[in-house]
């Protein structure tokens, strides 16, 4: 982790309330597709990486930014960090990644990118967090794999 | 007989002292010879020139001392022994356990000279010091010193700082808890009475290096100290004394800068505890490095949420006892508000809820002062944002910051009507402030405001709460505006706005303007509303019952909409729900006024006996649980009286009576003997639950039944016609009727939980019926029935541990079918294991484990599946040893039972998978073997068709991920 914080008084905006369990939901016989909000409950509540506050609290994941095809089987998720030049972008799209990895069935592609515009290094970072290989490799980075499992252990 | 020989103490000396001891003290007590006399014989030992021999004669005449009763020896005795032990604690080293033991017993003299003790203790600190001692011999120093501080004040108030240099010498550098705890007992109360002199400063220094206390008990130790208990006895000695308040302070807000738990809490609670004990001009001086130390903690907050409760706790209770000097407490609070106000204005800022945390603490402390300043922010800042009409639309905007204001508002205007400072806030702040709120509020009168939706009201519900609060602050003007506005509420046809609490804040503040305003325009139109209406009147008006101004009128209302002749069936069902929700709130003496003066219990039963137009079910329902509450509250006499009087005439077989029968007897007071009814009332109830139709009137026969037995008084009358009702029930049985197996379940029921021997028979002609062609899985069903607690069923008398009986007998019953895994068997012995005590089923798990295996891996009967599952998830959750050991079975059992697979339901595969994931709570070692298998296989059930289940494997498989990796922990 690093000594100093980049943005230290970043605003914190309210989470959503928890999905309400429907008639549906309990009924065995319907199928529930995957949808946005069961992505954004994915990813939600993910650590951010600098303070104790949810990615979903700081507006870095929001709904909005989600698209899902359950039939195509693909995922595609825009991230925002909280400045342009945050260096922890990296570890928060990894942290997503991993989270979606271990979370959603191996059926889907899934997508991870910076919100256009949002961010200095916008297409460097948006090409690391598509490459398989450095994705992989990055978890076998013992430091860094207990940074992201730190991230992604909070509850849900 | 004189005093012991020479030959008889030598003998004493090599030999056991403390016999010799106590048979000395006893002669001494008896007279025979005095203490001079036995010190003038013990003389060669006491004087001699061996220090073993000196060792052994003060030995042993310490422990005459000690054996002694207290009042036996005389002062000039007392004043000679003092001296002498003087003199002896010069001597040898060796020597000083046994100087210390007869000191502390010649302090403890009745009749000691005071002069005397000043004399030892003089010597003592002079001669020795106590940390040079042995443990046990510290012990008994600080025992003494324990005494003598609470029974010679004077003494040692005149040996003024030799005492208290002394004392401080003692305890500097102690390191045994059980001494700690010894001293930390005493000095609290010592430092409040004695005058410290220029030592304040020493001894709180000595006291302050302990702090915070580091202390692990060992398991073992029999004195049972914990660090908590030596933590607080600490914090109590260094708040003693206001002269310590300096370095109490700076000592509290040093550690608190520690990156130890421990250490901040104990700060924290230090500083707690200072602002009870210390006047507000003592600490004043230090409250802006306290609040500097407390803002770390709690501004943004830590991530421990003890740590920022303790704080804002301890800053309430500073703020709170500054309060008491209104020019200190400004002073504080100008500092404390200065800091958080500019935060308040911003929802979205990070600093806000702590903020607000923050300054609800300051109105807590000084309501008025601090709730004027926190209004008015929220006043201007209320003033800056339009308020908005169509708040979903526009994505929240304004009206969400309006509504976290109002949150925060309510909680000012409650915290001040608690301080009773309500009256006391600035009125220009207030009225405009509650303007603004009773605006929002009347936004529902506007045109536009018909498709709103439930969750659109959030703002109006924060602005009613605030309106409560603020109740007794609201001028004349603004209570007709509210009026108006509830009006329009209560008659609006589609929006439902709980208001309860502000008609009875208003109701007991302003009784007739209500009732001009409010209850006589929902009363003169009461008819002419709609059902919705009705209903949300009654809602609104029954909490208003207890105020007596109101009691009449709505009782009026009530009775009259459910007993009037030509009110029609929905009309008269809502009167009947409020009447049962009205006998559910009010208390006993209401309901029993109430029947007394109008006979409601006569009324219900007409109107339910009554034929023309014949009353729908849910009436009945309603008329049975109204008169079981009524029965519930009567005395005794009374209740026996209604049952004599209404019992024989009821016919069973109607619905209307049995329901009737329902509402008397469901609650009956278990001391009401029945006896003369019984017999019939099993007749025919028998009779109905087996010829019946209807499930619903069938399932009131049977709880009745059950109720009944289980309270029928013990005699061989009651016990025979029960008997002869089995007999007739298994006839039934025996032609394969299935009703009857149902309406045996019920009655075993009443048996076993009032532990009648007649049961253990029940229970074993059910357990034969599990090998049944047709009726076996009714008979597993009765299992269920007799296992399941019903909360709404009376069974007032319960044997003591009828469950682990119950449990027993089954296990005796069923034991050789099980091992042999008969599926009806299993199914009806899981539904018994679901009621048992787990502490039951931790007995006997060796046996129970293979059973409930087998149930996990034989997939046909969900509901059975459930029960294994939950009790399974029960026993890993205490981290049970014998799962734990069995972890190889389980794991690949819930992850076979995590896939779909018709006829099992979802809630199986969401069990299982809730398993696996407590499973994760074992130690890692045990779990890694299966990590790979798990991960691999749970990959399937993220892609189950029903979402709940996916959210149970996502959340069981992210925790597998977790075991044995590296999080930083």
């Amino acid at each position: 982790m690093p000594t100093e914080i980049e943005n230290l008084n970043p605003s914190v905006y309210g989470k959503i309330k928890e999905r309400q369990i429907t008639a549906k939901d309990e009924d065995e016989s319907i199928v529930d597709p995957f949808d946005k909000r069961e992505i954004f409950d994915l990813i939600r509540n993910i650590n951010d990486p600098e303070h104790p506050l949810s990615l979903e609290e700081l507006h870095v994941v929001q709904e909005e930014l989600i698209n899902v095809s359950d039939k195509q089987n693909s995922v595609h998720i825009n991230f925002t960090p909280t400045i342009p030049h945050c260096s922890m972008a990296t570890l928060i799209g990894l942290s997503i990644r991993v989270k979606l990895l271990r979370s959603l069935p191996p059926r889907f592609k899934v997508t991870v990118e910076i919100t256009p515009g949002t961010h200095a290094s916008e297409l460097a970072v948006n090409k690391q967090l598509a490459d398989k290989e450095r994705v992989a490799a990055a978890l076998e980075n013992q430091h860094l794999a207990e940074v992201i499992n730190q991230c992604i252990s909070a509850k849900g | 007989m004189t005093t012991p020989t020479l030959a008889t103490l030598e003998k004493a000396l090599k030999g056991d002292p403390t016999a010799a001891a106590t048979q000395i003290a006893n002669e001494l007590t008896a007279g025979i010879y005095r203490i001079d006399a036995l010190a003038e014989q013990l003389g060669f030992a006491l004087t001699s020139p061996e220090t073993e021999q000196r060792v052994a004669g003060t030995t042993l005449f310490s422990a005459v001392l000690s054996d002694l009763p207290n009042d036996v020896l005389n002062a000039k005795e007392l004043e000679f022994l003092c001296t002498f032990y003087t003199d002896r604690l010069r001597d040898h080293h060796n020597v000083m356990p046994a100087i210390i033991a007869g000191m502390s017993a010649l302090v403890r003299m009745k009749n000691v000279p005071g002069e005397s003790v000043t004399q030892l203790l003089h010597a003592f600190f002079e001669c020795t010091t106590c940390q040079s001692q042995t443990r046990s011999d510290r012990t008994q120093l600080f025992d003494m010193f324990k005494f003598l501080t609470s029974h010679f004040q004077p003494e040692l108030t005149k040996m003024a700082g030799d005492f208290l240099y002394g004392l401080i010498n003692s305890i500097d550098g102690e390191r045994d808890p059980r001494n700690l705890d010894i001293i930390f007992n005493f000095m609290p109360e010592f430092i409040s009475q004695y005058p410290l002199l220029h030592l304040a400063e020493e001894l709180v220094e000595v006291l302050a290096c302990y702090f915070p206390i580091d202390f692990n008990p060992s398991k073992q130790d029999p004195a049972a100290i914990t660090r908590d208990a030596l933590a607080e006895k600490l914090t109590n000695c260094l708040v003693a004394s206001e002269q310590f308040a300096e370095v109490t302070v700076s000592l509290a807000v040093e550690k608190l800068q520690s990156e130890l738990l421990v250490a901040k809490l104990d700060s924290i609670e230090l500083l707690h505890q200072a602002a009870l004990k210390f006047k507000p001009a003592a600490l004043e001086p230090y409250f802006p490095q306290i609040w500097q130390a407390l803002k770390a903690e709690t501004f943004p907050g830590s991530e421990n949420a003890d740590v920022v409760r303790n704080a804002l706790k301890a800053l309430a209770e500073l703020l709170k006892c500054a309060a008491k000097e209104p020019s200190i407490s400004h002073n504080h609070q100008s500092i404390v508000l200065g800091v958080v106000l500019p935060h308040l204005s911003d929802m979205h800022h990070r600093l806000f809820p702590p903020a607000t945390a923050i300054a609800l603490m300051c109105v807590s402390g000084d309501a008025q002062y601090a709730g004027d300043k926190i209004l008015n922010t929220f006043l201007i800042k209320l003033q800056t944002i339009e308020l908005n009409t169509t708040s979903s639309s526009s994505g929240g905007g304004g009206n969400e910051e309006r509504i976290k204001f109002y949150h925060i508002m309510s909680q000012v205007y409650k915290l001040a009507g608690l301080r009773d400072a309500l009256d006391k806030l600035d009125k220009s702040i207030l009225l405009p402030l509650q303007d603004d709120v009773i605006a929002a509020l009347r936004l529902c009168e506007r045109e536009d405001f018909e498709d709103k939706q439930p969750e659109d009201l959030e703002l109006q519900r924060a602005a009613l709460q605030v309106l409560c609060k603020c109740a007794p602050a609201l001028s004349e003007s603004q209570r007709a505006l509210i009026y108006k506005c509830l009006v329009q509420l209560i008659s609006h046809p589609h929006i439902d706005l709980d208001f309860k609490s502000l008609t009875v804040s208003l109701g007991a503040l302003q009784p007739v303007e209500l009732q001009s305003n409010f209850i006589d325009i929902c009363m003169r139109n009461f008819d002419i509303f709609s059902e919705f209406i009705k209903r949300k009147i009654y809602t609104n008006l029954l909490p208003l019952m207890p105020q007596i101004a109101f009691t009449q009128r709505i009782l009026e209302l009530v009775m009259q909409q459910a007993f009037a002749a030509n009110v029609v069936e929905p009309t008269r069902l809502l009167a009947l729900e409020a009447l049962s929700s009205l006998l559910d709130q009010e208390d006993q003496r209401f309901v029993v006024e109430l029947q007394q003066q109008s006979n409601l219990l006569h009324k219900l039963i007409e109107l339910a006996q009554q034929t023309q137009p014949e009353l729908s079910l849910p009436s009945l329902e309603l008329i049975a649980a109204a008169l079981s509450r009524i029965m519930q509250h009567l005395p005794l006499s009374e209740q026996s009286a209604i049952v004599s009087e209404y019992l024989p005439t009821l016919q069973l077989q109607l619905a209307t009576n049995l329901y009737v029968a329902k509402g008397l007897l469901g609650y009956l007071h278990k001391d009401i003997t029945l006896d003369d009814h019984f017999e019939r009332l099993l007749d025919d109830l028998t009779k109905l639950s087996l010829n019946a139709d209807n499930e619903q009137l069938r399932g009131i026969a049977h709880r009745l039944l059950c109720s009944l037995v289980n309270k029928m008084d013990n005699n061989s009358t009651n016990r025979d016609h029960v008997k002869r009702i089995t007999q007739r029930l298994k006839a039934a049985i025996k032609e394969g009727d299935e009703h009857a197996v149902h309406a045996l379940a019920w009655i075993a029921k009443g048996l076993v939980v009032a532990g009648f021997e007649e049961a253990a028979d029940m229970v074993g002609d059910l357990s034969e019926l599990l090998e049944h062609p047709t009726l076996s899985s009714a008979a597993a069903v009765a299992f269920d029935v007799i296992a399941t607690e019903f909360p709404e069923l009376d069974l007032p008398v319960v044997k003591f541990l009828y469950q682990q009986k119950f449990f027993q007998t089954i296990m005796g019953k069923l034991g050789s079918k099980l091992s042999k895994y008969c599926e009806h068997h299993v199914k009806a012995f899981i539904y018994v294991l679901k009621a048992t005590p787990h502490s039951v089923l931790k007995l006997n798990i060796e046996q129970l484990g293979p059973l409930l295996f087998t149930t996990l891996d034989t997939h046909n009967d969900a509901h059975s599946l459930c029960i294994a599952l939950g009790i399974c998830a029960n026993f890993v959750h205490h981290q049970d040893e014998y799962f734990q050991a069995h972890l190889g079975h389980i794991i690949p059992s819930c992850l076979e039972l995590s896939k779909q697979k018709p006829p099992l339901n979802m809630q199986v595969r969401i069990a299982a998978l809730q398993l696996l994931y407590d499973i994760t709570k074992y130690p890692t070692y045990l779990l890694l073997p299966h990590k790979v298998d798990v991960t691999l296989v749970l990959a399937a059930a993220l892609d189950d068709p029903k979402r709940l289940v996916r959210n149970a494997a996502v959340m069981a498989r992210n925790a597998w991920y977790l075991v044995g990796a590296p999080t930083g922990d």
